[in-house]
């Protein structure tokens, strides 16, 4: 089974898993950490998620912001140790590539995920990416 | 062969493209809307929403119809998008055959038509007469007629939506 955990400063978990909601439908397979929002420490929650990770399962970490509290307690976790992956930084399109992923997480899948997703992080407009216009050109491609 | 034309009055957008173009198994994405050829700013938005891999043309109807009938584009698995009910009926008339359903899933909230002589059929629906005409005769033309936002979601008939407002 996939599973997916976002662990943030603030809201923002619970915010992605809105979006995630709201463009798929998926989002039964995201579990959210939403760190100081109180005094709660949230160790244990984390240390549940990696717990509850089997042998047969797909697992994918997101944290917020690299080097931040959040990214540090999950690291000194050592999730990987059970095959799990860890994206920080990421973005809404990163944990959509993950959750609609019809392929093995493989860690080059994974890899392929984040350089996508990377890509998508940009200052607009970027330049004029009008496309070809509609003519018999743009026809003969479409059913290349 | 069209897979699905799917009614958005937003076209491409979000992870439309990508969930369902995954969910259909389709190749390419024809929109087909008179004033998008000719608008460069819309043909470049439309591109941006077009996932990795996926192949785009923005067509009249009229070209969109071309396409679809042509015998390349018959072998071809095709997710199409209009922006009304009406544009969409004037594709499947044009088409005989060659398109498999309509998912009516986003209409009428930008139409900029009168929001008093609108009918809700569901909670993304929206009508004006002329659509709501355009939807009563497309539910005769005998292919599947459905509400489906996402993949997730049941497919509701239009039909079963029609008879619950009893308009």
């Amino acid at each position: 089974m996939r599973k997916v955990l976002i662990a943030t400063h603030g809201y923002l978990a619970d915010g992605i898993k809105s979006s995630v909601s709201i463009l798929t439908g998926k989002e039964s397979c995201v579990t959210c950490i939403n760190a100081y929002v109180d005094e709660r420490d949230y160790s244990g929650d984390l240390a549940a998620f990696i717990e509850g990770v089997g042998p047969e399962d797909e697992a994918v970490i997101f944290t917020d912001i690299y080097g931040g509290s959040v990214n540090q307690k999950v690291v000194s976790l050592k999730p990987e140790e059970k095959g799990i992956f860890v994206i920080t930084g990421f973005n809404l399109s990163a944990v959509l590539g993950v959750v609609l992923s019809t392929e093995a997480l493989t860690p080059a899948a994974v890899e392929e995920i984040v350089t996508a997703s990377a890509r998508q992080l940009m200052q607009m407009p970027k330049k004029k990416r009008v496309p070809p216009p509609p003519d018999e050109q743009a026809e003969e491609a479409f059913f290349a | 062969m069209v897979i699905q034309v799917r009614v958005d009055d937003r076209l491409i957008h979000g992870q439309v493209a990508l969930v369902w173009t995954k969910e259909l198994r389709t190749s390419g994405i024809i929109v087909a809307n008179d004033g998008a050829p000719g608008n460069d700013v819309l043909r470049m938005t439309l591109q941006m929403a077009t996932p990795t891999g996926q192949k785009l043309l923005v067509k009249t109807i009229a070209d969109s119809a071309r396409i679809i009938n042509d015998e390349r584009g018959r072998e071809k698995r095709i997710f199409a998008l209009t922006n009304s009910v009406r544009d969409v009926l004037r594709l499947v008339k044009a088409c005989p055959g060659n398109i498999h359903s309509v998912n009516i899933a986003n209409a009428g909230r930008f139409d900029n038509s009168d929001p008093a002589g609108k009918v809700r059929l569901c909670s993304t629906i929206l009508v004006n007469p002329d659509e709501l005409a355009a939807a009563k005769e497309l539910v005769t033309l005998g292919l599947p007629v459905f509400n489906q936002v996402i993949p997730e979601n049941r497919q509701v008939p239009i039909q079963e939506l029609l008879d619950a407002v009893k308009v």
